[in-house]
């Protein structure tokens, strides 16, 4: 108690009250409890922007599906296949977050999706370019 | 005084709850290797669950969701195959055309899926802002997606 007395009349340098623990710049550094993820993860809020990045996308998935209808064309071609891609990678991902529990499942999953994904994009803009396209391909299937 | 408190309670859980009834954490010990094991491959017999009791619509909804989801991702794939098989993009309709692949039915099967995953995920993005989890809400928009699935993917089938 005495000790409480001096500190309440000394005058110390302003900064946040923790009980026990002395705040040193070198245990300020964010250390992540999880492991089994790519290094890439150094903020707090990578997971919260991720979240936001996922709606901007679906939301911008949404408005290009009209343009698809409105104006088809190459540039609708191209941004549908980057969006699409982009989309069903966070989507699947999702999945494999739920329903694969061992890290090595996890790491070999996650792989195996970019790699899929890689390739999808690839073969989707090789389509853009060498074939119809995307809109043009739906339209010739609903011909059918 | 609370300072003091606090060093007490985090040295001695027992008697800091004699002073202030509080749930404490520091008992929670993570599972050990022989409740990790029996957890992974459970021989004792698990309780009826999901085939005994109702499955509520808004469960019913999400799980399509997923599904709806997995399955335009899977349909992606195979558009972006066509590059990567032989032949031009009219060449393997027309090949899927000899199969029988063509008209209203296929139509519709390929866009249920994409006209409830579209309408679902507004229904998730109003969530997302914050928008309809009164129960009440949950069901009838679940409903609203439903009539709108069937209407669009009828609408577009037909065109």
């Amino acid at each position: 108690m005495a000790a409480l007395r001096f500190f309440s009349v000394v005058k110390l340098a302003p900064r946040p009250l923790c009980a026990g623990v002395l705040l040193h710049p070198a245990s300020t550094k964010f250390q992540p409890h999880w492991t089994n993820t790519s290094k890439q993860i150094t903020t707090k809020s990578h997971a919260s922007r991720h979240w936001v990045a996922e709606r901007g996308v679906s939301i911008g998935l949404l408005g290009l599906g009209a343009a698809a209808f409105v104006s088809p064309g190459g540039a609708v071609d191209y941004a549908l296949a980057a969006t699409l891609v982009l989309h069903s990678y966070w989507g699947v991902q999702q999945l494999i977050t739920d329903y694969v529990h061992t890290p090595g499942g996890t790491r070999f999953s996650s792989m195996f999706l970019k790699l899929m994904a890689a390739a999808t994009f690839a073969s989707l803009c090789s389509f853009n370019y060498n074939d119809v396209g995307i809109c043009r391909a739906v339209a010739m299937l609903w011909a059918l | 005084m609370a300072l003091v408190l606090r060093q007490l309670g985090i040295r001695c859980p027992p008697a800091y709850r004699l002073l202030t009834p509080t749930i404490c954490s520091h008992y929670a010990v993570p599972l050990c290797t022989a409740a990790k094991q029996e957890s992974k491959s459970p021989t004792r017999p698990l309780s009826p669950h999901v085939t005994i009791f109702r499955w509520p619509l808004p469960m019913v909804m999400s799980i399509a969701h997923r599904a709806t989801g997995v399955f335009l991702a899977a349909g992606m794939v195979g558009l972006g195959l066509s590059s990567v098989l032989p032949g031009d993009y009219a060449s393997q309709l027309s090949a899927l055309q000899t199969l029988g692949v063509s008209g209203f039915p296929i139509k519709f099967l390929l866009t249920v899926p994409l006209s409830y995953h579209t309408w679902n995920g507004i229904r998730h993005l109003a969530w997302d802002f914050g928008r309809g989890f009164k129960i009440t809400e949950v069901f009838r928009s679940g409903y609203i997606v439903l009539a709108f699935t069937l209407l669009s993917s009828l609408g577009l089938s037909l065109i």
